[in-house]
């Protein structure tokens, strides 16, 4: 059951590899396309960084999907990546947690810190890197278990708490901070596969808080729900900020305007602007972003 | 900034809403362009037809900014436009409010001259209100060409030009005060030319106020209260 678990956990998107090839065949049109890019507009750099990306390249097999990628992300900030299908910034969150280690063919260059300490490191071990950089997905994920359990399963992995009464506390601290627990607290034991969408999702939000992770990445987290169950999503983002560092892909440019301090623009695998939410939505710098953000790419 | 390809958008319909809004907004810049010449005339000629004319057509421009203001509503509910988009948006909502007022400004010197019209009233001081008022109209025309052009360099140009009118109307009104103090018996029709040549600066402030929108779309740089040479020295 583990196993599976952790298959579950570890679970990659389909097709980012083909969305990865696809990049490869746009950069190879690249010139054709004449785009205008030297090196990153705005401020790629934070005081206080969380993670400090530098020059990252990453490949599946020979095809290139991110370009010498350079960015800070600042501790207690929500940063947004934005961009086109394939344009990398999937494959770059990944790079994050090293959730791209499980693809094969994945290979990832430059350095990547974290609070500091090179997170590819070879004495880094990675599972105990994903419970300080958690994440969650397109789609809600909860393991076919009860509500308590799905939120109690990092905690018993990782050994976070000594006895029941601790673990029930927990669980119960991460259903409250994901918003979850008014709406779940009678029935702990109901399988959590039986919760609608967005509750389902606010369940995989708890449960990747029970460990206490330092920084959450969020992989469209709101893509598959309904308004409102999108809204308490958002609501949930600009709480969760206080405690925590906050990555966010979204192909939503309102969800990104809404809940992002800061907005990075992604673009063929390069990352062409970043900058503050109000001026990227306002007054981008570069020609690129501007034509994406106002739908101008055909 | 400067990608301003309004009819570049994957939505075709979007792109024909953004082009509606900047012809409208056009239309209601030479309609309000148009009364100003129309006060001008009915100066020269001394006409009360003139002045009515000009009175009965102040409907036409309130009702576009209505339409103006519903169109842009309806845009920012239903494309939430960003960028460019929202600058234009934003742009044309605060011009329409300075267009409306400079159609209020016309129909109030129509109102203020029609009775000096009727008992015909003659003075020297027309001559002045009226290199006045050429002054405001090549202004405002030009205002409205930059937006028309989306050109920030004529906005910022024109902007800087308000001080010229502003101390010419300074210069008109110590005359039209003298003129009181000296002929009590005339104050009003003076104070009624008074007022045409405050109505003229203020049509010259909404210029100016057209101008820092066209920099505002452009280079999405707030311009208002601020140094026109300095703005200059920064964007250009």
């Amino acid at each position: 059951m583990v196993k599976n678990m952790n298959k579950a956990l570890l679970s990659k998107p389909s097709g980012l590899v083909e969305q990865a090839l696809k990049v490869n065949k746009q950069t190879t049109t690249e010139d054709a396309l004449n785009i205008d890019y030297t090196a990153t507009v705005g401020q790629p750099n934070c005081q206080n960084a969380k993670f400090s990306t530098q020059n990252v390249n990453v490949y599946y097999a020979n095809n290139q999907a991110i370009h010498d990628v350079s960015l800070d992300i600042g501790a207690h900030e929500v940063i947004a990546l934005i961009g086109p299908s394939g344009c990398g910034k999937s494959t770059y969150l990944r790079c994050l947690n090293r959730m791209n280690d499980t693809i094969d063919i994945c290979r990832v260059e430059g350095q990547i810190l974290l609070d500091q300490e090179n997170i590819y490191h070879q004495k880094q071990d990675p599972v105990l890197l994903r419970a300080r950089v958690g994440m969650v997905f397109q789609k809600p994920n909860p393991f076919p278990k009860s509500i308590y359990d799905n939120v109690a399963y990092g905690p018993r992995i990782h050994g976070l708490t000594s006895n029941k009464a601790e673990l029930d506390e927990l669980v119960e601290a991460s259903l409250i901070k994901a918003g979850l627990f008014q709406e779940v607290k009678d029935r702990l034991q109901a399988p959590g596969t039986g919760l609608s969408g967005g509750q389902q999702q606010r369940l995989c939000i708890a449960r990747t808080i029970a460990v206490q992770p330092e920084v959450i990445l969020m992989d469209e987290p709101a893509s598959a729900l309904d308004p409102i169950a999108t809204a308490k999503i958002e609501e949930l983002i600009n709480e969760l900020k206080e405690n925590f560092t906050i990555v966010i892909v979204t192909h939503s440019m309102q969800q990104a305007a809404r809940v992002s301090q800061r907005t990075a623009y992604f673009h063929m695998g390069r990352l062409i602007e970043v900058g503050d939410t109000n001026q990227i939505f306002t007054n981008p710098a570069h020609e690129l972003t501007e034509k994406y953000i106002t739908g101008r790419f055909g | 900034m400067e990608s301003f390809d309004f009819d570049k958008h994957t939505s075709s319909e979007y792109n024909t809403e953004l082009e509606e809004i900047r012809t409208h907004l056009l239309k209601m810049g030479g309609k309000a362009e148009m009364q100003l010449r129309l006060v001008i005339d009915a100066m020269k000629q001394h006409s009360v037809d003139l002045a009515n004319d000009i009175l009965s057509q102040g409907d036409d421009i309130d009702q576009m900014e209505i339409d103006l203001d519903q169109e842009c509503t309806r845009i920012i509910a239903r494309r939430q436009p960003a960028a460019s988009d929202l600058r234009l948006i934003v742009a044309v909502m605060k011009s329409i409010t300075d267009i409306e007022r400079i159609g209020d400004e016309t129909e109030k010197m129509a109102d203020l001259l029609k009775p000096l019209f009727k008992r015909n009233f003659r003075s020297q001081y027309y001559g002045e209100i009226d290199q006045l008022a050429q002054q405001v109209l090549t202004h405002l025309s030009s205002s409205l060409n930059a937006l028309a052009r989306l050109d920030a360099e004529l906005a910022i140009t024109m902007a800087k030009k308000d001080q010229l009118i502003d101390a010419r109307f300074d210069a008109l009104n110590g005359h039209l005060i003298k003129r009181m103090i000296k002929s009590p018996e005339q104050v009003k029709p003076y104070l009624h030319l008074s007022q045409c040549a405050q109505s003229l600066a203020r049509i010259g402030d909404h210029a100016k106020n057209i101008c820092e929108n066209v920099v505002y779309l452009v280079m999405g740089q707030d311009v208002r209260h601020t140094d026109i040479d300095e703005v200059r020295k920064q964007l250009f």
